[in-house]
């Protein structure tokens, strides 16, 4: 007798004739099949997406920065001589402890005409504008691009503040937030409403 | 629908009860466990046949499903001392010796189908349930036909070496 032969009498083995009826018995009280169930492949896949979707999310919300490096957006990173300080134009910021800064540039908004930030310590390209900057900012090597405009605006309204040509306190002088009441129109002139009585065939349901 | 899954399902469990529980079987080596094994794969395999309906896929999924829940059942009850040894066909009348003789030779069998890796066990099994042959293990169990031949080999012997 061959291994397999002994093997196949081994397994000829029957189930008892009760067993395919006890089957039924516990599938007739289960729940009719699903037509969808959540399995471990769709969990899986969730996860995955989740997982790229943040991954996505992330790289997208930093590729503004590194498009900074794209043509005419001038995010020159090496470090140049020292350009000449603040122009001329602009007046000096007032006595340490004013309780001033000079503006922090805002969200970076790239364009024709940015100007360059270099937070870096050390020496900047020529006509950088160099910002003071806290410990807690953005680190060293970092290059803040600055719409030049905006840059000048802020400027103006900081300096102009503080050299009293622009008042801010109007701002908060609470008249300007006064609800006023509106003015009641004048009396109103409207006719009376005439309603002609209904013939006798209409208004009848047909 | 539901009526008409329920004769599908009626259709597979009568053609595929026996494979079943033989795959059970030919892990547990007890009946009673077998057929609790076999009735579970049945009730999993029921919760989703939309998606078994076809017939070979039906099979496929049921032998696997036996065969991992028989090895977990398996494990979990490895401290079982009573394992059933006898054969189910209507053994002719023999003399003692010949009934001890072939015990000693069963439980020598089963010994070294225990003894061979999974993959080469669930192989030899097959194609010894039911007359399978090595396209039907292959679709059985999702693996080509060739993997299936050289399993099948070397179980043989690896279990010709053991017995002999």
């Amino acid at each position: 007798m061959t291994i397999d032969d002994e093997l196949k009498r081994a397994l000829r083995v029957d189930p008892s004739p009760e067993f395919v009826a006890r089957v039924r018995m516990r599938v007739a009280h289960e729940a009719p099949p699903s037509r969808w169930r959540f399995t471990w492949w769709a969990a899986a896949a969730s996860v995955a997406a989740v997982l790229v979707l943040a991954v996505g999310v992330g790289w997208w919300a930093s590729a503004p920065r590194s498009r900074s490096d794209a043509p005419g957006l001038t995010a020159n990173r090496e470090p140049g001589p020292r350009g000449p300080e603040p122009s001329p134009r602009e007046p000096e910021p007032g006595p340490k402890g004013s309780g001033l800064r000079r503006p922090d540039p805002g969200p970076d908004r790239p364009g024709p005409g940015a100007a360059r930030i270099d937070r870096r310590p050390g020496p900047s390209g020529p006509g950088a504008r160099r910002v003071d900057r806290g410990p807690d900012d953005a680190g060293p090597g970092e290059t803040i691009l600055v719409d030049a405009r905006e840059v000048a605006a802020l400027r103006r309204l900081i300096f102009g503040a503080q050299d009293g040509r622009i008042d801010l306190q109007a701002l908060l002088k609470p008249a300007l937030w006064e609800v006023t009441e509106p003015v009641p129109p004048e009396e109103l002139d409207i006719e009376s409403i005439t309603i002609a009585p209904l013939e006798r065939s209409e208004g009848v349901r047909q | 629908m539901r009526e008409e899954l329920d004769r599908e399902f009626e259709a597979r469990l009568v053609e595929s009860s026996t494979l079943a529980f033989r795959v059970a079987y030919s892990v547990l080596r007890h009946r009673e466990d077998a057929e609790d094994v076999a009735q579970e794969a049945f009730t999993k395999a029921y919760r989703s046949f939309r998606q078994l309906r076809d017939r070979d896929r039906f099979r496929a999924w049921l032998v696997r499903m036996t065969w991992r829940l028989a090895i977990d059942r398996r494990r979990s009850e490895r401290r079982r001392v009573a394992r059933e040894l006898v054969h189910a066909v209507a053994a002719p009348l023999v003399a003692t010796d010949e009934i001890v003789e072939s015990d000693e030779r069963a439980s020598r069998l089963w010994a070294a189908i225990d003894a061979l890796p999974e993959k080469l066990r669930v192989v030899v099994v097959l194609a010894n349930i039911q007359e399978h042959d090595v396209a039907d293990v292959a679709a059985l169990l999702g693996l080509p036909a060739g993997t299936v031949k050289s399993r099948l080999f070397l179980a043989r012997q690896r279990l010709r070496e053991q017995l002999t």
